[in-house]
C-alpha cells in the first residue's frame, strides 16, 4: 500500500487528511511486515502509527499496555470511528472480558489492549493462542529496560515472544522517553531487526522551573504562595507518602480543593481519586510517583516536584503529562540542597536487597514448589523485598515461574547459573549517574529542557525560550512572616488520620498526634519505651488530646481500651488512664492476650505480621463490649495490623464502634 | 539449542499434522544437513522454494502453509515453555541422546524432546525396567530389584509413569538416591502435579522429566502405547518385570527384540499368568528375581516342558538371519541375489526382498538393479 491509498483510508476510518511523515515511516514499514521501536514525545500521534495499520492488516493487532485510563480512551475513540477495538483489563468483569477474547478469536475485533501482566495469566497465555494475530505493539517500551525508569519484570514475557515470532511478523514498540542507552538495550533484548526511530522530545509548551529553597517550611510557604498565581489543574509530587498526606493537608488549609494519593489507599480510592481529578473536582492532586501510570489527562497545567527525582527520565517522564492539550504549562522542582539528596540516595542503595536475602529466598524456592505469598512467610523478608528478589532470581534464570489457573509458583532451575551479584554493581554506578545528572540540571544555567532532550538523546543545542534560565529569571523564596505564621499554625494543628474503617469491621478512622520520624514525637516515645525514662511526657499527652478534639470534636466513648503491652510494661496503660481520666471515660484493663505475641516490628512482612496478631487478643466479659462504643489506644501505629485484629475481635463481640487513638504512626508503614 | 527464535518452527515442523515421524525426520534431514538451512530459512520460503529445492508434494505443501499460518499461535507455546524453564531439545542437538537415535533411527526417532531436570540424565547409561499396571507383586519386587542394583551400578532408570512397574521403578530408584528418566505419555504442560510431587528430585538433578507430544496434549492411550518405544529408545537394557501377550510392554518388548536389543526377561513361577515365557523364548535374556542372568537355563527345554507352541521358533530364526544379513551389509550395498549367494541362504531371491524391504535397519537404493544397504550405514550424520 503507498501513502496516496494509504491516506485515502486515513480520511475514510479516521477523518485525517495526511500523516506527519514520521509517522507514515513507522506505518510503512510495519505493513511490510518489519519491526519498528519508535521513540516520540507525547501528543504526537504515536497511536496512530498502529492503529491504521491494525484496521489494514488480516487478524487482530495485540496491544501490550500498562495504562488502563489510556487504553479506555482510545478504544473509546476509535469504537466511535465504527473500528472494531476492545481492551481486556482487571478493572472489567470476567465474562465482559471473556467475550472480548471470543470475539477477538473469531476474527471479529482489529485491535485488543492488553495489560503487559497478561502475558502471565494462563487463561490469557490459552486464550491468545488461538487468536489470529496480525501484529504485536508494546506501548511503554522503556519498561523493558532496567536502566529505564520503570522497569517492568512482566515485560520480559512479551520481550520472549516476540522473539519467538516469525521474523516476518511486523512489532513496533513505542515510548515516549528513552535515553540512548535504553534505546540500545531494547534493541538488545528485542532483537537487531528492530529499526529504532527517533522523534523530536522537546516539549515547547512546557516552562521549566527551580526553585531552591532552605527547608521544609519554605517549600510548603512558596507552594502556598504560587497557588494565586498557577493555572490549574496540576499535580505536586512528593517523596514519600507522609508527604502527599501533609501537603495535601497544607493546601486544604488554604482553602485549595485537594486531596492525598499514594500507594498507601486501596484501590477503590484511588479509583475514586483519579475519577474525581479527570472530573477536574480536584484542583490539585498530591502524590508519589504511584500516580502518573493510570492517568490521561490532557489539561493538566502545572507539575511541582517538592523531591528531586532519581533521574532525568523520571523527570521528563512525569513532568510531560503536563500541557498534553499543548496549551501552556509549567513543571517546577522545589529543591533543598541540605537534605534533598538522602531520599533518592537511599532508594538507589536500598532498591536491591542483601545478598544474604537472596540467598533466604533462594534455599526457600529449593525447598517445595510455592507461589509467592508462601515465600514471603517462608522468608520473612518484607513483600516488596520478595518480589525484587524473585523478579531478579526470574530474570537470571535461577527460578521459573510457572503458572496455572490462577496461581504462579516458582520452580527453581535444576541447572540455574551462579546468581551474578556484579550486575546490581552496574545498576547502582548507573543510578548514582543518573542522579549526579539531576543535580547538575538543579545548578543549571542554560536552558532546560535543551540539557533535558540532550541527554535523552535527542539533538544538542535546543533554546526553548520559556525556562527560568532561558527567561534570565531566578526564582527565589522571599521571606514573608504572615506565611510562616501559616505554616505554623497548620502543623501544630495537623494530625495524621489512621484509616482503618473496612466494611467488615466497625473500626472507624482514628487519628495519630503526629508522625513517627517528623516531629520529636518519635524520640520521646523511643526515649519512654526503651531507655527507661518512665510514662511518656505530658506534652505527649496535651498533643494527644489536642489530636483527638481536632479529629472527634465533643463525640463521647462508652468505653477506654489500650492494646495489651509487648514488651513496653505499663506505660501504654498509664497513657490511656490519664486519657480517659482527662475525657472522662471509662476505661477497662478486660483486653489481654490470649497468648503471647512477637513484638510487630520483628516480622517484616504484613503476611507474617497478620499472622502473629491473628487471634491472640481476649476480652472475657462480652457484656462490657456489646452495643458499646471504645476508645482504643495505643502509642504507634505502623502497620495498623493490631488495630484491625483488635477493631475485628472487638466487632464479633457487638462492639458498636471502636475508634483507634494513638500517639505516632510510622512514616513508611508496612509493603 | 543456541537459538531461542528457532523454537517455534521447531514445534511446528515436529507436530505437522498427520505426518508420520519418519517424513518429518528425513525432512529435517534435508534442510539442516543437506540444505543446511535453518528451520527459519525453511519456512519463510514459498511453495515454489518447497518445490523446488526440497521436491514437496503438494499435499506437503499445503499441510505447511496451513502450520505457517499457526506460526504466532506455536509462539505463545514456545514462549510459555521457555518462561516456565522447559527445555527443548532437537534431533540435531548434542544433547539428544544417542542411545535413543541410534535405537530408533530415521524412521521413529521423536524430532524434538521437551524436558524438564537436568539434561546432562540423557547422557548416562540407562536401564528401563516395564511392565504391565496391574503386575502382581513378584513383578513388583523384581523391579525394586533391579532398580536398586541399577543404581549401584550409577545407571539411570527409565520408566513410563503409570501405575504398577513404572511407579514402582521411580520410587524405589528415588528411594536409593538414584537418577531417574520419566517418560511422559502426555505433553510437558499437562503435569502440573506431578511436578509439584516430584519438585524436590527434580530440582536436585535426580529427575528428568520428559515429553515428546505437543505440550498441551492431554494423557491418551495411543500416547502412552507411542511412548512405550521412547522408553526402550532411551535404554541400553531392558528389563521385562510382567508383560501380557499383547499391549504396550509386550509390543515394546518384541520391537526391542526385533532390534536385537538386550531385553531381559524375568522368569516366571509355573502358575503365573503372563507372557514372560514367549518373550523369553523370542530371544529375551531370562533372568532371576534380582535380575541376575540365569546362566544354565536352557529356555527352549524350558518351553518345551511348559508346552508352548513351536511356530514361535521361526520368528527365532529370522533374528539370526536379519543379524547375518546385516552384518553382511556392512561391507556395503547389495542386491537380493547377492545377498542370498553370499550368504548361501536356503530361501529363494523373492523371499530374500520381501524380507529384506519390511525390515527397518535395511533401507532399499532405488535403481537398477535394486540394491539394499543398512539404514544406520547411510545414515547421514544427523544421525
Amino acid at each position: 500500500m503507498n501513502r496516496q491509498l494509504a491516506e485515502i483510508q486515513l480520511k475514510k476510518l479516521f477523518g485525517f487528511p495526511h500523516f506527519h511523515d514520521l509517522q507514515w515511516q513507522v506505518i510503512d514499514k510495519l505493513l511490510s511486515g518489519m519491526r519498528v521501536l519508535f521513540i516520540e514525545k507525547t501528543g504526537f500521534g504515536k497511536s496512530l502509527c498502529f492503529q491504521f495499520p491494525a484496521t489494514q492488516l488480516d487478524g487482530v493487532t495485540i496491544v501490550f499496555s500498562p495504562l488502563i485510563a489510556l487504553m479506555r480512551d482510545q478504544v473509546r475513540s476509535m469504537q466511535d470511528k465504527g473500528i472494531r477495538a476492545a481492551a481486556i483489563n482487571s478493572n472489567q468483569e470476567r465474562d465482559e472480558n471473556n467475550n472480548i477474547i471470543e470475539q477477538a478469536q473469531n476474527n471479529e475485533l482489529d485491535i485488543v489492549y492488553i495489560a503487559p501482566e497478561r502475558m502471565e495469566n494462563a487463561e490469557w497465555i490459552s486464550a491468545s493462542k488461538e487468536m489470529k494475530i496480525a501484529m504485536i505493539v508494546i506501548d511503554e517500551a522503556h519498561c523493558i529496560s532496567i536502566w529505564g525508569q520503570s522497569f517492568r519484570p512482566n515485560y520480559r514475557r512479551i520481550v520472549n515472544l516476540v522473539k519467538l515470532l516469525p521474523k516476518t511478523f511486523p512489532v513496533l514498540a513505542t515510548t515516549a522517553t528513552a535515553t540512548p542507552r535504553v534505546e540500545q538495550d531494547i534493541i538488545d533484548q528485542v532483537g537487531s531487526d528492530l529499526v529504532p526511530i527517533r522523534g523530536r522530545l522537546l516539549r515547547s509548551n512546557i516552562g521549566l522551573t527551580v526553585v531552591k529553597v532552605q527547608s521544609q517550611a519554605e517549600k510548603m510557604i512558596w507552594l502556598g504562595k504560587v497557588m494565586d498565581h498557577l493555572p490549574k489543574p496540576g499535580i505536586v509530587y512528593t517523596g514519600t507518602q507522609a508527604d502527599t498526606d501533609i501537603f495535601a493537608n497544607w493546601l486544604q488549609f488554604l482553602g485549595i480543593k485537594s486531596t492525598a494519593y499514594n500507594g498507601r489507599l486501596d484501590p477503590e480510592s484511588r479509583k475514586r481519586i483519579e475519577e474525581s481529578f479527570m472530573a477536574n473536582e480536584y484542583e490539585v492532586i498530591v502524590s508519589t510517583n504511584a500516580l502518573g501510570m493510570g492517568i490521561d489527562k490532557s489539561d493538566i497545567r502545572f507539575i511541582i516536584h517538592t523531591q528531586i527525582p532519581q533521574s532525568p527520565i523520571h523527570y521528563y517522564q512525569e513532568f510531560g503529562r503536563a500541557g498534553r492539550n499543548g496549551e501552556k504549562a509549567h513543571a517546577i522542582l522545589l529543591y533543598n540542597p541540605h537534605v534533598d539528596l538522602e531520599l533518592p540516595r537511599a532508594f538507589i542503595e536500598g532498591s536491591k536487597p542483601s545478598r544474604e536475602k537472596y540467598n533466604r529466598v533462594i534455599s526457600a524456592v529449593k525447598s517445595a514448589l510455592m507461589g509467592r505469598n508462601e515465600v514471603i512467610k517462608a522468608v520473612n523478608l518484607k513483600q516488596t523485598q520478595v518480589s525484587v528478589i524473585l523478579a531478579d532470581l526470574v530474570d537470571q534464570g535461577v527460578v521459573n515461574e510457572q503458572v496455572r489457573g490462577s496461581s504462579k509458583k516458582y520452580f527453581y532451575n535444576p541447572q540455574a547459573p551462579d546468581f551474578d551479584f556484579t550486575k546490581f554493581n552496574k545498576l547502582r554506578a548507573a543510578q548514582e549517574q543518573e542522579l549526579s545528572k539531576m543535580v547538575e540540571y538543579v545548578n543549571l544555567d542554560s536552558c532546560r529542557m535543551g540539557f533535558l532532550c540532550e541527554y535523552l538523546g535527542d539533538e544538542p543545542a535546543h533554546y526553548c525560550g520559556i525556562c527560568d534560565n532561558d527567561r534570565g529569571k531566578k526564582v527565589i523564596v522571599p521571606s514573608d512572616p504572615v506565611f510562616e505564621e501559616k505554616v505554623k499554625t497548620f502543623l501544630e494543628n495537623f494530625f495524621p488520620v489512621l484509616e482503618v474503617e473496612t466494611s467488615k469491621s466497625n473500626l472507624v478512622n482514628g487519628i495519630a498526634a503526629s508522625y513517627y520520624g517528623v516531629s520529636n514525637v518519635g524520640s520521646a516515645i523511643k526515649h519512654c519505651k526503651y531507655g527507661g525514662r518512665g510514662d511518656f511526657p505530658d506534652w505527649l499527652l496535651r498533643q494527644t488530646l489536642r489530636a483527638y478534639r481536632k479529629h472527634f470534636g465533643s463525640e463521647t466513648f462508652d468505653l477506654v481500651l489500650y492494646v495489651p503491652p509487648t514488651e513496653s510494661g505499663d506505660l501504654v496503660r498509664n497513657f490511656a488512664g490519664k486519657v480517659a481520666r482527662t475525657l472522662g471515660f471509662p476505661i477497662s484493663d478486660g483486653l489481654v492476650k490470649s497468648r503471647p505475641t512477637e513484638p510487630q516490628k520483628i516480622f517484616e512482612s504484613g503476611l507474617s505480621k497478620k499472622d502473629n496478631v491473628a487471634g491472640k487478643f481476649r476480652f472475657e466479659k462480652h457484656e462490657e463490649i456489646k452495643g458499646k462504643s471504645i476508645l482504643l489506644i495505643d502509642d504507634i501505629f505502623d502497620s495498623g495490623y493490631t488495630i484491625k485484629e483488635i477493631g475485628q475481635y472487638l466487632t464479633n463481640l457487638g462492639a458498636e464502634k471502636i475508634a483507634p487513638l494513638v500517639i505516632a504512626r510510622t512514616v513508611g508503614g508496612d509493603i | 539449542m543456541k537459538e531461542a527464535a528457532e523454537y517455534t518452527y521447531w514445534i511446528a515442523i515436529a507436530h505437522l499434522p498427520k505426518w508420520t515421524t519418519d517424513r518429518i525426520n528425513r525432512l529435517i534431514v534435508q534442510i539442516v544437513h543437506d540444505k543446511k538451512m535453518s528451520l527459519e530459512e525453511f519456512f519463510n520460503l514459498n511453495a515454489q522454494g518447497w518445490t523446488e529445492i526440497f521436491s514437496l508434494t503438494a499435499k506437503e505443501i499445503a499441510d505447511l502453509e496451513f502450520t505457517k499460518k499457526d506460526l504466532p499461535r506455536l509462539a505463545f507455546i514456545a514462549e510459555q515453555l521457555q518462561s516456565e524453564g522447559f527445555d527443548l531439545i532437537p534431533l540435531n542437538s548434542p544433547e539428544y541422546p544417542t542411545e535413543l537415535k541410534e535405537n530408533l533411527k530415521v524412521k521413529s526417532s521423536p524430532p524434538l524432546l521437551y524436558v524438564k531436570g537436568r539434561k546432562g540424565l540423557l547422557k548416562e547409561d540407562a536401564v528401563a525396567i516395564v511392565g504391565s499396571r496391574k503386575a502382581g507383586q513378584k513383578a513388583l519386587d523384581f523391579t525394586d530389584h533391579v532398580a536398586k542394583k541399577s543404581v549401584k551400578e550409577s545407571k539411570v532408570i527409565v520408566s513410563g509413569f503409570a501405575k504398577g512397574v513404572d511407579k514402582q521403578a521411580l520410587d524405589s530408584t528415588l528411594e536409593a538416591n538414584g537418577k531417574s528418566i520419566i517418560v511422559l505419555p502426555q505433553g510437558i504442560l499437562t503435569f502440573q502435579s506431578g511436578f509439584k510431587k516430584y519438585y524436590q528430585p527434580i530440582i536436585n538433578g535426580d529427575v528428568l522429566v520428559l515429553s515428546t507430544f505437543f505440550p498441551k496434549a492431554g494423557w491418551d492411550v495411543g500416547l502412552a502405547m507411542a511412548r512405550n518405544a521412547y522408553i526402550y529408545g532411551l535404554a541400553k537394557e531392558i528389563y521385562v518385570a510382567e508383560s501380557d501377550s499383547k499391549g504396550g510392554t509386550w509390543e515394546g518388548a518384541m520391537d526391542g527384540l526385533k532390534r536385537k536389543r538386550s531385553v531381559y526377561v524375568r522368569f516366571p513361577e509355573k502358575k503365573e499368568k503372563n507372557a514372560n515365557l514367549s518373550l523369553i523364548n523370542l530371544g529375551g535374556i531370562a533372568v532371576d528375581d534380582w535380575g541376575e542372568k540365569i546362566q544354565d537355563q536352557s529356555p527352549a527345554n524350558e518351553i518345551k516342558k511348559n508346552g508352548i507352541d513351536e511356530s514361535i521358533s521361526s520368528d527365532q530364526e529370522e533374528l539370526t538371519l536379519e543379524q547375518k544379513i546385516l552384518a553382511f551389509l556392512t561391507k556395503g550395498p547389495f542386491t537380493a541375489k547377492e545377498i542370498t549367494i553370499g550368504l548361501k541362504l536356503d530361501w529363494d531371491t523373492k523371499k530374500v526382498t520381501t524380507f529384506l524391504k519390511k525390515n527397518p535397519n535395511v533401507k532399499m537404493i532405488e535403481g537398477k538393479p535394486t540394491k539394499f544397504s543398512r539404514t544406520d550405514a547411510t545414515t547421514l550424520t544427523l544421525f
